[in-house]
């Protein structure tokens, strides 16, 4: 924790998140927002004052987290952004893979089908307290990852693409095939737990599984912080970048791989036990090849290798993937009804974001991005690429050689 | 006649080429020196279409072809034999001079040139069915430069030909080179490290510093400044 | 598991359809180094093609045929040229997440257009079998071997003998030279998705001779499809058709087990992939490439 609180000024994003969501939520907007929206402005505003203030961005992934606990009060919403948190989770595992040490995994979505199954099989057959089954979930999917991980060591690149979508095709049928333990088709019902004695007066059950799932997201961010800004983040960025390279200062690459994998893989499971708490069914076809894209797209468009793109990608894709058919577009030419499922609109939109913002909807606050050259120049910062103009400008003269019978003519100059 | 006007050539931010101005004579041929990093590569591949300049233009045959894609310039005469020897290692001899003549429709005159290039080049006659990969340095470099009068060029950009070759090759390269500048009527900008070869095969030399042309002048001239060869030129 | 003459024509039969589409994926990733999680998608869009001119229209069945492949050709060149060449020089992960969002929407496009039920498509074989070594084998099989074969036979010609395949192989060896030697990269790759996805279209419709028409129909084969690249070492054409008809007679065959079953033939023929994969991770016919620092 040492780290995450470490300076002031990078809780300035933080505060002020939480200010800006106050204010929008009880002051311009009396009316519940939807929350989301919240929280990206919140998200927003942290940024910029973080980075105006010269705190570190990164630390405003914090602020959406705090307006989060005002949210739950609306209820409005709250389905909604417990489920964002729990692709955000599970994204943030499929980071830690892919994002960070570059390893293509299409497979995630089967780690959280395995902690999801977890929880649903000790709550509803077994009788566990749910808040119980959580840790087994990750820890089992985490030991699955662990096995997935070794074998990813043999596989490089495509290689592991084709082995890790092959498990993404396979896990729901193995799933399926094992009817005793995972009820077939059928799918297992898991009963919503109701909050504890102390909350029982003022939360339902729906704002309980919320908190419940802000605790985890919470905790799921610190980890991930303390894991990655210190030695293992430097090394799994060196990892990524250049493996040759990190091999040769000893970056022990079999171990940092192996641990990603691990690591991801109980976000993944984690994530799982969440959905089979606030879900409250768990129905193997929901977690293949289709649902592990979806991950893989959740951080490619928030912005890969940063924790707060999981979070921000997690936002977007659920939106898109949920509410896309009032942005669908259909009209008619020459009597012909003519229009854009909204399968394709989400498609062309992940097409169209890759190509135009690669390095994520993070990336365009990130560094060199126009937009933070512009808040350098708010700041009165200067721009690195004009000093490179202006030092160009001096340019010596051209010694010419041009009669062979005056051997120095200008080069005593030098 | 090539004429690059005051070009320059950025990598992002880096400026690795600043308003350098060169001109090639039909069938002159023009040594390019200069220490490694002074971008000397960078502008062949401006040239040739491989980078694009920031600023400046490039004429040739009375156009401008700086905003031209390579394959383009190929068409209009000009073509670069680059650096490190890159051949298509995994196709044979024959099937890399055949590529060199890619633009080329006549058949006739293509297996003619071909030929011609064994003719030059004997080993590569001997080696005709071998993968390019499998060459020893000194053939690939001699490949490569077959490869590129396949495209009967006006204007050839040479680079580096003499990189990691042992002497008595690099010799035996420039002087078969020389025998064909003569019989095509090629112009060519040589981009070399060694300058001392180069000048004796140039008729014209440009010495470029940190992107930038710090000295320029005849061939004769620079060998007989030893000051210059001296600080610039490493003989 | 019992070796059954009938089961292992049927296996080459299906074999030949995987191969195909891991041709159509090899000859991507070979000069572009890029895998087109798409090619099982468009192919089936290209077969709804063939059903559209063929039942709807009412064209002949080998006319609808080529006018598919024709348009699956467009359709491969297009897609280069609007989605793949803008983020070609991306990292690897960015060109992943288009193809899957091309996969995306090629399998949307086919709901929306041909809706999710299942469609008979009329072979154009004749039904019934031939006797052969005290075995029956369909004229199907036969058919959908045959046709496969010849399709990428006909890929083999123009790589090894056309100027246009050369100008792809060069592409593929060294792009920096093929750009020198006055050819435009831009086109070529083009030209070669165009060419897989021809070769895709080819094995979607002979794949609804075996499988119902439907718009999830090549996600299955695009697996064995993947299994096939990799068996085949990712860089060779030939080892991705013989790798395909391994994964068909593989998954053929441990069908057949009764305790394994169809249920879990596909889980099953993966573990013999992985087990190949440890024994030679560069897959059956790869090659350690070189790299000359």
């Amino acid at each position: 924790m040492r780290s995450v609180l470490h300076g002031h000024p990078r809780l300035v994003g933080l505060v002020i998140s939480a200010l800006v969501t106050w204010l929008l939520n009880e002051v311009l907007f009396p009316t519940p927002l939807n929350g989301y929206l919240v929280v990206l402005f919140a998200y927003v505003g942290g940024v910029v004052v973080a980075r105006l203030s010269r705190g570190d961005h990164r630390y405003a992934a914090l602020g959406p987290l705090v307006p989060l606990v005002f949210l739950a009060q609306n209820s409005i919403g709250v389905t909604e952004l417990t489920q964002i948190l729990i692709l955000a989770i599970a994204a943030l595992g499929l980071d830690l893979i892919t994002g960070w040490t570059g390893q293509l995994n299409l497979a995630q979505g089967i780690f959280i089908g395995l902690g999801a199954y977890v929880t649903a099989i000790l709550a509803s057959k077994h009788g566990w307290p749910i808040l119980l089954t959580l840790p087994l979930a990750g820890l089992v999917a985490a030991a699955a990852g662990l096995l997935l991980g070794v074998l990813a060591l043999r596989f490089d690149g495509v290689y592991l693409a084709v082995l890790t979508s092959a498990v993404a095709l396979a896990g729901p049928v193995l799933l399926l095939h094992y009817k005793s333990i995972t009820n077939g088709v059928n799918g297992i019902i898991v009963n919503q737990p109701q909050p504890p004695g102390a909350f029982a007066d003022w939360l339902d059950t729906d704002q309980w599984g919320y908190y419940v799932t802000v605790v985890m997201a919470i905790i799921a961010v610190c980890i991930s912080w303390n894991l990655l800004s210190g030695r293992i983040g430097r090394a799994l960025r060196a990892l990524r970048d250049s493996p040759i390279a990190a091999k040769g200062i000893g970056v022990d690459l079999t171990r940092y791989k192996v641990l990603a994998f691990a690591v991801g893989s109980f976000w993944a499971g984690l994530a799982g036990g969440l959905y089979a708490m606030t879900i409250g069914f768990v129905s193997a076809d929901s977690f293949g090849l289709f649902y592990s894209i979806q991950f893989l797209t959740i951080i490619v468009v928030g912005g890969l290798s940063t924790i707060s793109g999981a979070f921000v990608g997690a936002v977007v894709i659920y939106e898109l993937s949920t509410n896309v058919q009032t942005i669908g577009f259909a009209t008619t030419v020459n009597g012909v009804a003519l229009s854009i499922p909204q399968a394709a609109v989400y498609a062309i939109l992940l097409i169209l974001v890759v190509i135009f913002a690669p390095k994520g909807i993070i990336g365009i606050f990130s560094d060199k991005s126009d937009w933070s050259r512009l808040t350098q120049r708010l700041r009165g910062g200067h721009n690195r690429s004009t000093d490179v103009v202006q030092a160009q400008a001096d340019r010596p003269p051209i010694v010419r050689l041009d009669a062979p019978e005056d051997p120095h003519p200008a080069i005593t100059s030098y | 006649m090539l004429e690059l006007r005051d070009i320059v050539v950025r990598y992002g931010p880096v400026v690795a080429v600043d308003r350098v101005s060169i001109r090639v004579e039909e069938q002159q041929v023009v040594a390019l020196l200069g220490a490694n990093g002074a971008g000397k590569t960078t502008v062949l591949k401006a040239i040739s279409g491989l980078l694009p300049c920031a600023s400046g233009d490039i004429a040739w045959g009375g156009g401008v072809i700086s905003k031209l894609p390579p394959h383009r310039i190929v068409r209009a005469g000009i073509c670069q034999v680059p650096e490190g020897r890159e051949v298509f290692a995994g196709l044979s001899v024959y099937d890399n001079l055949r590529l060199g003549a890619y633009l080329r429709r006549n058949r006739h005159a293509v297996r003619s040139d071909i030929d011609r290039m064994y003719e030059y080049f004997p080993v590569l006659a001997e080696r005709r069915d071998q993968a390019a990969g499998t060459l020893s340095g000194g053939e690939q470099q001699m490949l490569v430069i077959a490869r590129a009068l396949m495209s009967s060029p006006a204007m050839l950009l040479l680079d580096e030909p003499s990189l990691g070759l042992a002497p008595l090759v690099v010799q035996q390269v420039f002087s078969i080179l020389r025998r064909i500048c003569d019989d095509m009527r090629l112009s060519v900008l040589l981009v070399e490290q060694d300058a001392e070869t180069a000048l004796s095969i140039a008729s014209y030399a440009y010495v470029l510093e940190a992107g930038r042309v710090v000295v320029e002048g005849s061939s004769v001239a620079m060998q007989g400044d030893e000051s210059l060869r001296r600080s610039y030129l490493g003989y | 598991m019992h070796l059954d003459l009938q089961l292992i024509t049927s296996g080459l039969a299906i074999g030949s359809v995987y191969g195909s589409i891991a041709l159509g994926l090899v000859l991507i990733y070979r000069s572009t180094g890029i895998l087109n999680f798409a090619q099982g998608e468009m192919a089936t869009f290209s077969t709804y093609i063939g059903w559209s001119f063929v039942v709807s229209v009412g064209m002949p069945y080998w006319v609808g045929f080529l006018l598919a492949v024709l348009a699956a050709f467009l359709l491969g060149a297009v897609v280069e040229r609007v989605a793949i060449r803008p983020v070609q020089n991306q990292p690897h992960l960015t060109v992943v997440i288009v193809t899957l969002g091309l996969f995306l929407l090629f399998n949307a496009l086919s709901l929306k257009f041909w809706h999710s039920d299942v469609r008979p498509f009329r072979s154009p074989f004749p039904s019934g079998s031939v006797h052969v070594l005290g075995t029956y084998i369909s004229w199907v099989s036969i058919g959908i071997f045959g046709v496969s074969l010849i399709s990428m036979a006909f890929v083999g010609i123009v790589f090894r003998f056309t100027k246009v395949g050369l100008a792809m192989r060069a592409v593929t060896s060294n792009p920096m030279a093929s750009a020198l030697m006055g050819i435009s990269n831009g086109r070529i790759l083009s030209l070669g998705w165009g060419l897989s996805a021809a070769v895709g279209a080819i094995a979607g419709m002979l794949a609804a001779n075996r499988l119902l028409l439907d718009p999830n129909m090549m996600q299955g084969v695009l697996l064995y499809a993947f299994a096939a690249a990799v068996i085949g070492g990712m860089t060779s054409p030939v080892g991705a058709v013989i790798g395909g008809l391994v994964m068909g007679v593989t998954n053929a065959l441990v069908s057949s087990v009764s305790w394994i079953g169809s249920d879990l033939s596909l889980a099953a023929t993966f573990i013999v992939l992985v087990l190949i994969l440890l024994v030679r991770p560069q897959g059956l016919f790869g090659r350690q490439i070189e790299v000359r620092v």
